[in-house]
């Protein structure tokens, strides 16, 4: 059966460049089909006059529903600290898909998350991308690694490696070396088979990138390091220090993920944190999405994130980037999603103002064309 | 020759009224709907009663945990190794378990019998008649279903020990690896002269070449769709255990999986993965037109009361005949051996059970039981 949704009238942000009014934005079959001035026929309208529209919301490094909420430890599927390097574990396999965290981020437009395994491991395992109504988007959309205090932490107290930096940067380096001498012998002998080294063959063959934790510059130009000697693609996540390195990150042309930026300093490693890291990655010129790392803070921090961003010198144009577009393009979705265009997935939101003020609700959240949220007035959870 | 007359006949199908079973050497030779007596038989009067097929349970752990006995005396869960698929059950299974006779004495003639749910795989699984002896002489099938688990079971005995598995994502990745490594020793038997035989991939490869299913512990709704996932990628059968949460992935079961084996349902939720625990769920995936077995999983819930919780499945609406096929025939199937045992037809072996009210009223009493022809009650 055919559905044509038409979006009537409102301040449509495309993210293609410009600012669009009182148009008319047209889905069929779960994508944006045009942009026009009229209402087609048979169309079920939603009446955005007033109103405002942006792309679905994106969050690129999440653990949703693999930390369920309001569960406990038998919720927690995030951190194998069992082994420091488990490429070969998927996040896929952790997820509660039913976890509250899914229904929070819709209902704060968040339409597509990326969800990864935790930091407590070298090589944690695979990351997976969905939309927050349950698409798995790309799988494996990278491998986590993870340096700095938490596998350090994690090993020492079990007397293991790695219990410094040292030995983070050599098992990693190891796991590297180690599937370079598979994919050799495995030309070889074909029934060669082992998981974790197939699982980091695809960063050899470029099929997904290194999703690397770092906050401290160090790390971030270990991290960096590291994948530049193996030639694999790398992405660093957190970048707490990020602005020590901006102009490093920028000429290696290495996307991060930021964030999240609205906690306490509770570790040495988040000593220098600061809201400005975001203007000076947009000053300097690097590829940056916000991130909640949900639920280490709620999902609507996303949201919150900007707003903070922007008391900082954060231009209104990439913050509105750094929570859409650009996410997309880190992920390498964004020929699907991220924006409002002819052809892209139907993930759209339509809020009572700007979305970079705090106070702006989100009124509508729509996924692949289908309404997956509608607000209907605040919702009291006092029981 | 034995012949049972008159009475509620459920043949595994449907009610036949005032028929007659003819037993000898131990089957069932013939069934007719209508009274037929011959001299030389051993005439049984069955008026007014329920004849049934011997009730099944497609998932039991009988004699691994003894009734009555101590630490000791468990033989259920290999907690050392988290992949022991070369692990049979029925080398564990005591023939002085009490529970065998209370189940017998109540008409459950046959049970699966499997390794707990400690182990992301724990090993094989054997269909046995509850007879006195030793269970190897009992063996209907010895090879019926490789257990697998997911959740938190095998997360809460490895995790504290700070082995793997600690999380799910370990769980699946185990079984996975498992499961690569037997299809390519598999490979490399066919082609290569220089072959070790290993003990755990000669067990898989049974479960690669589709000897028998995969018997994969999963509560959770996550859980049922990691297991349905990875039988994708490998092609082996599945039957889901427990299938607490079932009802909220039922489209994705059907058509997927031999059968789901729901249960128990009688206690309370006791950990966050079996919170959907109801009766209402056996009716839920019948209603789909999957394959539904009821189960005790003795000895968490007693074996002997088997026919009140698929009574308290048709209270919470499972349709009546569903539910009893569900103690019947369907586990039968699902075990692969509905050629032998769970249902009354002619050349199948002669399980019954004579009630003297209907299997679902409280009071109903087990009056007669048999095993192969020979009466045990």
């Amino acid at each position: 059966m055919e559905r044509i949704i038409a979006i009537k009238g409102g301040t449509v942000y495309t993210m293609e460049g410009k600012v669009l009014k009182d148009k008319v934005i047209v889905i069929k079959d779960g994508k944006i089909k045009e942009i026009i001035n009229n209402i087609p026929e048979n169309a079920k309208v939603i009446d955005a006059q007033g109103k405002f529209i942006y792309p679905g919301l994106i969050d690129i490094h999440t653990h949703t529903g693999l930390w369920e909420e309001g569960i406990g430890r038998e919720g927690y599927d995030g951190n194998e600290y069992t082994d420091p390097v488990t490429p070969h574990l998927r996040a896929l396999d952790g997820i509660n898909f039913l976890d509250r965290g899914f229904e929070e981020a819709k209902a704060n437009g968040i339409t597509t998350v990326n969800i990864m395994p935790g930091s407590a491991n070298v090589i944690g395992g695979q990351g997976v991308a969905v939309k927050t109504a349950g698409e798995i988007l790309l799988n494996p959309s990278g491998i986590k690694m993870a340096l700095g205090e938490n596998p350090r932490r994690v090993y020492r107290a079990q007397n293991r490696m790695p219990s410094t930096r040292m030995g983070s940067a050599f098992l990693m380096r190891k796991a590297l070396i180690e599937t370079q001498n598979y994919m050799k012998k495995k030309e070889k002998d074909k029934y060669l088979f082992d998981l974790k080294y197939e699982a980091l063959s695809g960063l050899f063959e470029g099929k997904y990138p290194a999703r690397i934790h770092a906050h401290r510059q160090d790390d971030i130009v270990t991290a960096i390091r590291i994948m530049e000697e193996f030639n694999i693609k790398a992405v660093i996540e957190h970048s707490t220090e990020g602005h020590f390195v901006a102009d490093f990150l920028s000429k290696k042309g290495i996307p991060c993920a930021l964030g999240p930026i609205i906690t306490t300093r509770v570790k040495q490693e988040l000593k220098f944190r600061t809201p400005e890291t975001a203007k000076v990655y947009e000053e300097k010129g690097v590829l940056f999405a916000f991130t909640t790392d949900y639920p280490v803070i709620p999902i609507y921090g996303l949201q919150l994130s900007t707003s903070i961003a922007l008391q900082y010198g954060l231009s209104r144009e990439t913050a509105l980037k750094a929570i859409t577009i650009n996410g997309a393009k880190i992920l390498g979705l964004d020929k699907r999603i991220g924006s409002i265009k002819e052809g892209k997935d139907a993930d759209i939101i339509i809020t009572d103002g700007d979305i970079l003020e705090p106070v702006t609700k989100i009124l509508y959240t729509l996924i692949n064309g289908e309404i997956v949220y509608e607000y209907k007035g605040p919702e009291s959870l006092l029981m | 020759m034995k012949i049972l007359v008159g009475g509620m006949i459920f043949t595994g199908k449907e009610f036949i009224e005032g028929g007659a079973i003819y037993i000898e050497n131990g089957k069932i030779i013939k069934v007719l709907k209508r009274k037929y007596l011959r001299k030389e038989a051993e005439i049984i009067d069955c008026s007014g009663k329920y004849i049934l097929p011997g009730l099944i349970d497609a998932h039991t752990h009988i004699g691994l945990y003894e009734e009555g006995a101590g630490r000791d005396y468990t033989d259920g869960n290999e907690m050392t190794k988290p992949v022991t698929p070369h692990l049979y059950a029925i080398d564990a299974v005591s023939p002085h378990d009490v529970a065998i006779k209370k189940a017998r004495e109540n008409g459950v003639t046959s049970v699966f019998v499997t390794p707990g749910s400690a182990n992301p795989i724990g090993g094989i699984g054997s269909v046995i008649k509850l007879k006195d002896g030793l269970p190897h002489k009992n063996v209907v099938k010895k090879e019926a279903g490789m257990k697998f688990a997911f959740g938190e079971n095998p997360k809460f005995v490895y995790g504290p020990q700070k082995k793997m598995p600690m999380t799910r994502m370990a769980i699946a990745a185990l079984i996975r690896e498992s499961l690569y490594k037997a299809k390519y020793y598999g490979e490399k038997k066919k082609r290569k002269r220089d072959f070790e035989t290993d003990v755990e991939m000669e067990a898989l490869l049974k479960l690669l070449r589709r000897e028998f299913p995969a018997r994969a512990h999963a509560h959770r709704h996550d859980d049922i769709m990691t297991a349905l996932r990875i039988k994708e990628e490998f092609g082996f059968d599945l039957v889901i255990e427990h299938c607490t949460s079932g009802a909220k992935v039922k489209d994705h079961l059907k058509g997927k999986v031999i059968g789901c084996v729901v249960g128990p349902a009688f206690g309370v939720s006791t950990k966050p993965e079996s919170r959907d625990i109801s009766f209402e769920t056996p009716g839920i995936l019948a209603k789909e037109g999957i394959l539904v077995a009821i189960t005790s999983d003795h000895p968490v819930t007693p074996l002997k009361y088997l026919n009140i919780y698929a009574a308290m499945a048709f209270k919470e609406g499972m349709e009546e005949i569903e539910a009893l096929k569900a103690i019947t025939i369907n586990p039968a199937k699902i075990l692969g051996v509905e050629k032998r045992i769970g249902s009354i037809e002619k050349g199948k072996d002669a399980d019954i059970v004579v009630f003297n009210r209907h299997p679902f009223d409280l009071l109903a009493r087990a009056e007669m039981v048999f095993i192969d022809g020979e009466r045990v009650k």
